[in-house]
């Protein structure tokens, strides 16, 4: 890939600001498509696509109504949602995306590795792979992702009260299944 | 930052980076991204419970309440400053969490508390921490907050059935002497 040549202009204050966002974010997104997709491509451009979305919706993105990591899990959660529709229609989904971009093959080995990592995240989405939708993404992001009850709130659209229901209902299932029966 | 964060960040700025500046906004229309780095701060800074702070006139001072989401479900209110209980409410209301914070005076026709609620309660500080597990099917966590003359903030918590009182008498229920009686035995 060619990189852009370096110049001394002054940052763009707007570009710093969402870069700000993207370094804080970028693993934690990386990670949530990593427990999901065993391709390194397909993270990749899920991840991309993510960040291709929030900059064209970032007018419409309020600080004082959740935080920005909050608001990336969210578009997150949709693009992986939008992905899987387009698979199961049998279009090819990673083609489509926006945000496509040949990986490099020193990115391939890094993001496989990425995938690796997220061997016991799988193993918890599997385990809780009954349970409603709503359930296994609201406990994924509180105990996987490390959000807020708030944040994961905010990332899955529902009130901070439907949340703390959706994880107790989540963990108690989760414990009767580690039971012995 | 990674190989590939590094090139995806290039690649978003060499295609995307115009739509990253701030759109041309109408007369009369406030922009919603003034404070766009207060989340990335608080995401940047490996935070993992979202925080709201009411902070007084300066920064400088502690923040009058802070309503913090722990990880664990459970929700940790503060409270530095009496007066900010109706601001506090207006937070614990958004949080969708049945609780409210009341005033503990001398005057109060209410007294006591029908379910105390000891689990998670660090009495005699500025914070307290709600379990809202706790909260019994139609009750709301009451958060009883009384100043000394210094100015130092207590917290007590309890149930009440729901919407609970809004005020509590400050008197114990039992006199010192039975109160000490009580503790001998």
């Amino acid at each position: 890939m060619n990189l852009p040549a370096a110049t001394d202009a002054p940052p763009d204050p707007a570009v710093a600001e969402f870069e700000a966002i993207y370094r804080a974010n970028v693993a934690g997104i990386t990670a949530f498509f990593a427990r999901r997709c065993g391709e390194p491509q397909a993270v990749a451009d899920l991840t991309s696509e993510t960040f291709v979305q929030a900059i064209g919706s970032l007018g419409s993105f309020d600080p004082r109504r959740g935080s920005a990591r909050a608001w990336l899990f969210g578009i997150a959660r949709h693009v992986y949602a939008s992905h899987c529709a387009r698979a199961a229609n049998g279009n090819h989904a990673i083609a489509a995306l926006a945000g496509h971009r040949e990986l490099e093959h020193d990115e391939i080995e890094e993001l496989a590795s990425r995938i690796d990592d997220q061997l016991a995240g799988r193993e918890l989405l599997a385990r809780v792979s009954r349970l409603p939708e709503i359930e296994r993404v609201a406990l994924e992001l509180v105990e996987l992702a490390g959000l807020a009850p708030r944040e994961a709130a905010r990332a899955l659209d529902v009130s901070p009260a439907a949340l703390r229901v959706r994880l107790f209902r989540a963990r108690t299932r989760l414990r009767k299944e580690e039971e012995p029966s | 930052m990674s190989t590939f964060e590094d090139r995806l960040w290039t690649a978003l700025v060499r295609e995307h980076g115009e739509e990253m500046r701030p759109q041309p906004i109408e007369t009369n229309q406030r922009s919603h991204r003034p404070a766009i780095l207060t989340g990335t701060a608080l995401a940047g800074a490996g935070l993992t419970a979202a925080v709201v702070l009411a902070f007084t006139a300066t920064t400088s001072t502690p923040p009058a309440f802070a309503v913090t989401d722990n990880p664990d479900g459970t929700v940790t209110v503060t409270l530095n400053d009496v007066s900010a209980i109706t601001s506090l409410n207006a937070e614990l209301a958004r949080d969708g969490l049945d609780a409210k914070a009341v005033p503990l005076t001398a005057g109060c026709a209410t007294r006591g508390f029908p379910h105390p609620m000891p689990a998670g309660t660090n009495p005699s500080t500025y914070t307290i921490t709600i379990v809202p597990g706790d909260i019994p099917s139609g009750y709301t966590a009451i958060v009883a907050a009384s100043e000394n003359a210094s100015g130092q903030v207590s917290l007590v918590q309890g149930a009440w059935p729901s919407p609970g009182p809004s005020c509590i008498n400050s008197t114990p229920l039992l006199s010192p002497d039975a109160i000490a009686h009580a503790k001998k035995r």
